[in-house]
């Protein structure tokens, strides 16, 4: 049994040792106003947490909803485009629509969602018992969720953001733009851009050092090297961004003139500054989810992931050439032959890494044992679509194809199937696969049967006719469509706006019973098996939900896919070498329960991430309506970073309630919060 | 109970809201609103100060406790020295000679001794928080440090870009990019240095950066004293005199047009050639016939125009914008430019030239009976 | 149509994977069958030499992608019924087969290099810039300006004086004719999708696109850079006439300004378009009743600085951003579906009485913002400084409507 021990927090006694027991000031009274705190249940234990899993699922909850409210924007998108010269939204409001859709799905939704997964099974699969840095972890997700309501509270303060979420220069000037909207847009991101940056180093961090013994570099999971990946690229790509979003800024709050042309400035700097962070951005989004069917194509192929090296060092190269590649997004901002034709071969360059992926995964199916669970049905979705994204993005890495294809609904078509297709679904695999690790409970895969279809027919009913709309003309970011231009016969551009419209209803419908499925399942009261999937990886080696310290003994790894190999082994047979069960996941359990740590020492909760996040919204408001609150949301900062730095390191002894008479030693039921 | 320490505190605090009260009821308008939020800011930093001394119980154990006379604060040895009373005492010493002299050093010595009040008290009241030394002092090191590290590293940095750039302005124009490379490298040599030797004393690296520093410092002071070289205006928009002269600068910048992207997007070239004849080349005519001498240029929109000086005298080229009702001519010019050089020159025509009653044309101030007519339709 | 069978065989690449994956060919072949014909904007379809150039590399680029895509699909495909779980052992822990690898690394750089060389290729050709005709072309919230520079020729045609017009872009066909595409205000972009790919209007910069139509036609297109609020109506068209349609065309176009017949309801309606519209509208050489020039002054009350010239409305076929028609809907579809060398006649006939769409163009005097989403409303106008952009409510009476739609249809 483990016994959570804390430091001891008694001072070496100075003076005649032989007197009585003196009253000791204790180091923690000294600081006493700043008590740690130590619930272990209620809503205290979620705000003031600093658990990487609860700030996972956090992280999840909270993406999640972002992800319906971006996708009633979509919805209100397509029912706009339903029909010519539709009236069901303003000019103004869709323009407010498809900004806040970008940018909701992209910052409110899938890099948090990654950001979950993250948080929650990589100190998981790399052995360790936290992250590195808890309280900058719990920092993350709050200024994540307050840069999330933040940029939202914009639809009630006078209008969102209505400049595109490329937000492209000097359209996005207050000249152009007048009401608050960017403004919100632009703080909302900077807050999350802080959440982004600190998570990035904080994870990076968390793998290069505190990787369990054994598991060098090359044993670590793929996921766990996605991961890697996207934080480096965040790490390098953030910052790009933020100085971009202070230029602006400063343009519209203080009279700066980065963009303005009138004072002779070049407006291509923000497209260039926006796509340096924007391609990137891109891998930032899939790459997590590249991880993630990494792990589950394995695991129901029963075999390892062909070529891991390979698809590692692509997922790297990826993360490289992904630099290289920003100007093609500005193949038609006239940036003059010789920058097109470079950026134009160098984009085709990414298509090699990425195509060696596609490859490896087939041939990971390929010879294997397949089980087709839902999250295998999502995961090989995900090569599917992801495949049809990428061969659409060969067509349009050519710059002069590009010149026909970007800003049409081709472009809206590539980028949806990548998104949606590839990073999205590679989420829903992520959710059914390790549903009954972080809840204890399989999703219900019938439902779960009903979610993958009808996702699956909703991305190619609501993306694939948007190739043939692009290709016939059909601009994006269009408010109404005139029927002139639709052409003749039954397959019209009409036709195939319906379709779309219809299609994205059908996603709708399928993220829906993914909702639905979640209440059903909290409702069952039938447990998951501890290893439901025959699983390689070392998170499941621990119990299902993992303890609050996640492992009894930190496991030593010997292989890449260490808990398969604990499971199974080579055995010789008559009919040659086989593979042979030789132990349970109960069994492997209760070896590492009975060899648990002695001393385990965890990071005590902490009242100031929830503070110090609290005060950046606040100071943002100041920017927009009023500079005397952002002196308020000053003090709340300041008093957060105090009580952060003079917050006692663990909770002292005497701040938890006092053991229950007869249950043994205090220590041991003392709550390691 | 009210231990010493916090009386101190809580008396700030109580001053704080007073003077906040009398600042906000005598003064009126932003000021008042900003002063008054100000001192409300620091009663609050005060009576938070006050609120951890009183929490903490500060060294005062109850004489009933036994074995408190081991443990007390007061009982423990004295501490080591404190540079603070010395640097209130510079502080008080610059008030009254700020108040005799300049008003910055004044300021900058209210600065000082507040700075050294505060620091004095957190360090007077951490040594006397426990009984333990060592923890004592990292008491005082987590107040402080927030504070400490950013301000200093704000004022360090501010004092090496100060110095730098008073340096860069001091020495001569053809030495300011070796100086800048010499420093650079330099730079660039001490880290590869410490990079390298990773055992390397910590007092060695601290001699070599304090060296760095106190140099870099002295040399921007020196510089400072010895002032600005002098820098020439380069007229480039509307209203100088010189446009329309054919007069010189004692300095020309022959650098003065190395944006690329504006090189590629001007809306016409003007080449003055070696016979002083101007000619206007159109991207967009290719034909080398094609040599203009009127230019269209779209109303209200900022257009660019290269000047290419091609005689063997240095020249500018001057755009007359037209006189548009009661307004004086509008008038923009390039600086001069070497023979074989160019520049670069942005505008933008509000009207129609039926609108003006002067010709819109480009002309070369000297260059007699040559111009290239601006038509804007 | 041809290029829709084009299309059928590059959408078969994309989906017959899938199609067989879900095993609902039915369906899908829907969408294989799926392309509109002759939608206007088509990029299949190309009208020229510059978008045929594009659509050359394009069908390229969607059969290379699409024969790629049903070789991985079908192997997809036979992996997963292949080797379903059919309590089968579990296969060899094996970790991959580096010679494979290596090779899947390769075949994929050698077919990009096959597609990277003609696209290198084509945007130095693209980038070609003789030409026998200039065009200044400039974008701005929400419509695109042009102008013919004076003095220069345009398809051996003499510009003798500028031609500054708006929405339709009228071209000699057969020509090469290089656009000179600038902005006011945001960017913008100009894209006729039938003769080139597009170009961004940038403020500041000149950007120049070629294009080239090989018959008599109109070419529809749009601006494609997000503008602000009235993105999705800011249009444009190329018109391309013969040789001699277009002589006539400029000839038109240069002609001195006529005034309306005294004591006509036109004639009152120049004094209504002196008085409220002037101020931004120029109509080339028109006169105010003390004889001084009428010069529009856009540059006071748009933030644009700029408005369409109305000199010769009627000669285009519509207005407001080549949004609204000017003209009834079946006289636009005689005129779109002409047969070439009927074309032009048709074309320069202008806006006659009997296709005159009043409506439009009545609805829209009488509140303009409110047909076309601008910033026009004078109570918020405050971060401009007054300067509207787009046309305001100029709250018109009917009878000023009436006289000044009389005035505007003899400006043909």
């Amino acid at each position: 049994m483990a016994i959570i021990e804390r430091p001891a927090t008694v001072p070496a006694f100075v003076g005649d040792a032989s007197a009585s027991p003196p009253a000791l000031v204790t180091p923690t009274a000294a600081l006493g106003a700043f008590k740690r705190p130590v619930s272990t249940t209620g809503w205290k234990s979620w705000v003031f947490t600093v658990d990487h899993k609860k700030l996972g699922l956090m992280y999840g909850a909270v993406s999640l909803f972002f992800f319906l409210v971006g996708g009633l924007e979509a919805l209100l998108i397509r029912l706009q485009l339903a029909a010519p010269d539709n009236t069901v939204l303003s000019a103004d409001l869709y323009n407010q629509m498809f900004t806040m859709h970008a940018t909701t799905m992209v910052f409110l939704f899938v890099m948090p969602m990654a950001a979950a997964f993250a948080n929650y099974f990589l100190p998981l699969q790399v052995g360790a018992r936290d992250v590195a840095f808890p309280r900058i972890n719990a920092l993350g997700f709050w200024l994540f969720l307050f840069g999330g309501i933040f940029l939202n509270t914009s639809w009630v303060l006078g209008g969102a953001a209505d400049g595109g979420w490329f937000m492209y220069s000097p359209n996005s000037s207050p000249l152009f733009s007048p009401s608050h909207g960017i403004d919100f847009w632009v703080l909302g991101l900077q807050i999350t851009g802080i959440a982004s940056l600190v998570g990035a180093i904080n994870l990076i961090v968390t793998i290069i050092n505190m990787r369990a013994p054994g598991m060098s570099l090359m044993r670590m999971p793929v996921f766990a090297w996605m991961q890697l990946v996207t934080q480096f690229l965040l790490l390098f790509a953030m910052p790009v961004i933020t100085v971009a979003l202070f230029l602006l800024s400063f343009q519209r709050n203080f009279g700066a003139a980065f963009f303005d042309v009138e004072k002779g400035a070049d407006p291509l700097l923000w497209q260039h500054l926006f796509w340096i962070f924007g391609h990137p951005e891109v891998y930032i989004i899939i790459l997590p989810s590249f991880g993630i069917i990494s792990e589950v194509l394995p695991t129901f192929s029963r075999k390892p992931l062909f070529g891991y090296k390979f698809v590692v060092f692509s997922g790297a190269a990826i993360g490289t050439v992904g630099w290289g590649v920003w100007a093609h997004h500005m193949f038609a901002s006239g940036l003059g032959p010789v920058s097109v034709a470079v950026f134009s071969a160098a984009t085709m360059l990414v298509a090699i890494p990425t195509g060696v992926k596609i490859c490896n995964w087939t041939l990971t199916l390929w010879g294997g044992k397949l089980w087709f669970t839902t999250a295998m049905n999502f995961a090989i979705g995900v090569i599917v679509l992801f495949t049809i994204g990428g061969l659409s993005g060969v067509t349009h890495a050519s710059a002069p194809a590009d010149t026909q294809q970007t800003d049409t609904y081709h472009i809206v078509a590539h980028f949806h199937y990548v998104i949606v297709g590839g990073a999205v679904m590679g989420l829903f695999a992520g959710f059914y696969y390790w549903w009954p690790k972080m809840f204890g409970k399989l999703l219900s895969e019938r439902l779960g049967k009903w979610n993958f279809w009808l996702m699956f027919f909703g991305v190619n009913l609501t993306f694939a006719p948007m190739h043939i709309l692009g290709m016939q003309g059909q601009p994006r970011r269009m408010v109404v469509w005139p029927k002139k231009l639709t052409g003749e016969g039954f397959f019209n551009l009409g036709f195939w706006n319906q379709v779309a419209t219809v299609g994205s209803f059908t996603i709708a419908l399928g993220v829906l019973i993914f909702v639905i499925n979640i209440f059903v399942t909290a409702k069952k009261v039938e447990k998951a098996p501890l290893d439901p999937w025959d699983a390689r990886t070392l998170e499941w080696m621990t119990a299902s939900p993992p303890k609050e310290h996640n492992f009894d003994s930190i496991p030593t790894v010997h292989a890449l896919d260490e808990f398969f190999h604990r499971k199974y082994e080579e055995v010789d047979t008559e009919d040659g070498p086989r593979l042979v069960r030789v132990k349970s996941a109960e069994q492997i359990l209760a070896e590492e329960e009975a060899a648990g740590d002695a001393h385990i020492h965890l990071p005590s909760p902490s009242y100031w991430p929830i503070v110090l996040a609290f005060s950046l919204p606040v100071i943002a408001y100041g920017v927009i309506f009023n500079l005397m609150l952002s002196v308020v949301g000053a003090g709340i900062m300041i008093l957060g970073l105090f009580g952060w730095v003079l917050e006692p390191s663990v909770a002292d002894d005497s701040d938890y309630d006092p053991p229950a008479e007869g249950s043994g030693p205090s220590k041991e039921l003392a709550s390691i919060g | 109970m009210f231990t010493t320490g916090s009386k101190l505190f809580f008396g700030a605090t109580a001053l704080s809201v007073a003077c906040a009260v009398v600042f906000a009821a005598s003064t009126g308008g932003p000021t008042g609103i900003m002063g008054t939020v100000g001192l409300l800011s620091l009663a609050i930093v005060f009576g938070f100060l006050a609120g951890i001394n009183f929490f903490n119980a500060d060294g005062n154990v109850p004489g009933m406790q036994q074995g408190a006379e081991y443990t007390a604060a007061a009982a423990q040895p004295p501490v080591g020295s404190s540079m603070w009373p010395l640097v209130a005492a510079v502080g008080v010493a610059g008030l009254v000679v700020g108040a005799v002299s300049t008003p910055v050093v004044f300021k900058v010595s209210i600065v000082v001794v507040l700075a050294a009040t505060a620091e004095w008290m957190v360090q007077g009241w951490s040594e006397r928080a426990s009984a333990d030394a060592q923890y004592n002092a990292g008491v005082r090191k987590r107040m402080l440090h927030p504070l400490e590290f950013p301000i200093l590293g704000a004022l360090g940095l501010g004092a090496v870009v100060y110095a730098f750039s008073r340096i860069m302005l001091s020495v001569d124009k053809e030495s300011t990019p070796w100086v800048f490379m010499v420093i650079g490298a330099l730079i660039a040599v001490g880290a590869f240095v410490f990079a390298g030797r990773r055992n390397a004393s910590r007092s060695t690296i601290v001699g070599i950066c304090t060296v760095g520093a106190v140099a870099l410092l002295g040399a921007g002071v020196a510089s400072a004293v010895q002032g600005q070289r002098t820098i020439e205006e380069h007229p480039t928009t509307s209203g100088s005199a010189l446009c329309l002269e054919g007069g010189t600068e004692v300095e020309i910048d022959d650098h003065a047009s190395q944006d690329v992207s504006a090189k590629s997007s001007v809306i016409a070239n003007i080449f003055l050639q070696s016979n002083d004849v101007v000619i206007a080349r159109i991207p967009g005519f290719t034909d080398p016939e094609d040599n203009f001498s009127t230019i269209t240029v779209p109303r209200s929109a900022d257009v660019g125009i290269r000047f290419h000086n091609d005689s063997s005298s240095p020249q500018r080229i001057t755009a007359r914008l037209g006189t548009f009702g009661d307004a004086a001519e509008v008038v923009m010019c390039t600086t001069v430019v070497n023979p074989g050089k160019e520049a670069f020159l942005s505008f933008k025509i509000p009207k129609t030239n039926a609108a003006s009653s002067t010709p819109l044309e480009l002309v070369i101030p000297g260059v007699e009976g040559q111009q290239i007519a601006i038509v804007v339709p | 149509m041809e290029q829709s069978e084009a299309m059928v065989s590059t959408r078969e690449g994309q989906f017959a994977g899938r199609r067989r994956l879900v095993g609902l060919a039915a369906g899908v072949g829907l969408v294989l069958a799926g392309c509109a014909k002759n939608a206007p904007q088509d990029t299949f379809q190309p009208a020229g030499s510059n978008a045929r150039e594009i659509d050359g590399l394009q069908r390229e680029l969607f059969y290379v992608s699409g024969i790629v895509g049903l070789i991985v699909f079908a192997a997809i495909l036979y992996a997963i019924i292949k080797f379903k779980d059919r309590g089968q052992d579990i296969p060899e822990q094996s970790h991959g087969n580096p010679k494979l690898e290596i090779l899947l690394t390769i075949l994929p750089a050698i077919i990009l290099a096959v597609v990277a060389v003609p696209s290198v290729a084509a945007v130095f050709k693209l980038d070609k810039k003789d030409n026998d005709c200039v065009i200044n072309v400039t974008g701005q919230q929400w419509w695109w300006e042009y102008d013919y520079v004076q003095g220069s020729t345009c398809g051996g045609v003499e510009i003798t004086k500028s031609i500054v017009t708006s929405g339709e872009l009228v071209i000699p066909a057969h020509t090469d004719v290089l656009l000179r595409i600038t902005s006011r205000d945001v960017i913008h972009s100009y894209w006729i999708p039938r003769l080139n790919g597009k170009r961004d209007a940038v403020p500041g910069r000149l950007h120049t696109l070629r294009m080239q139509a090989d018959q008599a036609g109109i070419y529809t297109g749009q601006c494609t850079e997000f503008c602000g609020l009235s993105h999705a109506r800011m249009r444009q068209a190329a018109v391309a006439l013969e040789a001699a349609d277009f002589q006539t065309w400029v000839t038109n176009q240069t002609a001195d300004y006529v005034a309306p017949e005294a004591d006509t309801l036109a004639a009152t309606g120049e004094a209504t378009f002196v008085a409220q519209c002037s101020r931004c509208h120029q109509v080339n050489d028109l006169l105010s009743p003390d004889g001084t020039p009428v010069l529009a002054e856009p540059d006071l009350y748009v933030v644009s600085g700029a408005a369409p010239n109305l000199s010769k409305l009627m000669t285009r076929t519509a207005f407001a951003g080549w949004t609204f028609d000017l003209i009834s809907a079946e006289c636009r579809d005689k005129l779109w579906n002409a047969p070439p060398d009927e074309f032009g006649a048709l074309y320069l006939q202008g806006v006659t009485p009997e296709c005159f769409d009043e409506a439009n163009l009545r609805t829209w005097l009488r509140n303009a913002p409110a047909m076309k989403p601008m910033y026009a409303d004078p109570t918020k106008l405050a971060s401009t400084g007054g300067k509207t952009r787009g046309m305001p409510n100029l709250n018109l009476t009917e009878d000023q409507i009436d006289e000044l739609i009389a005035y505007m249809l003899e400006r043909k």
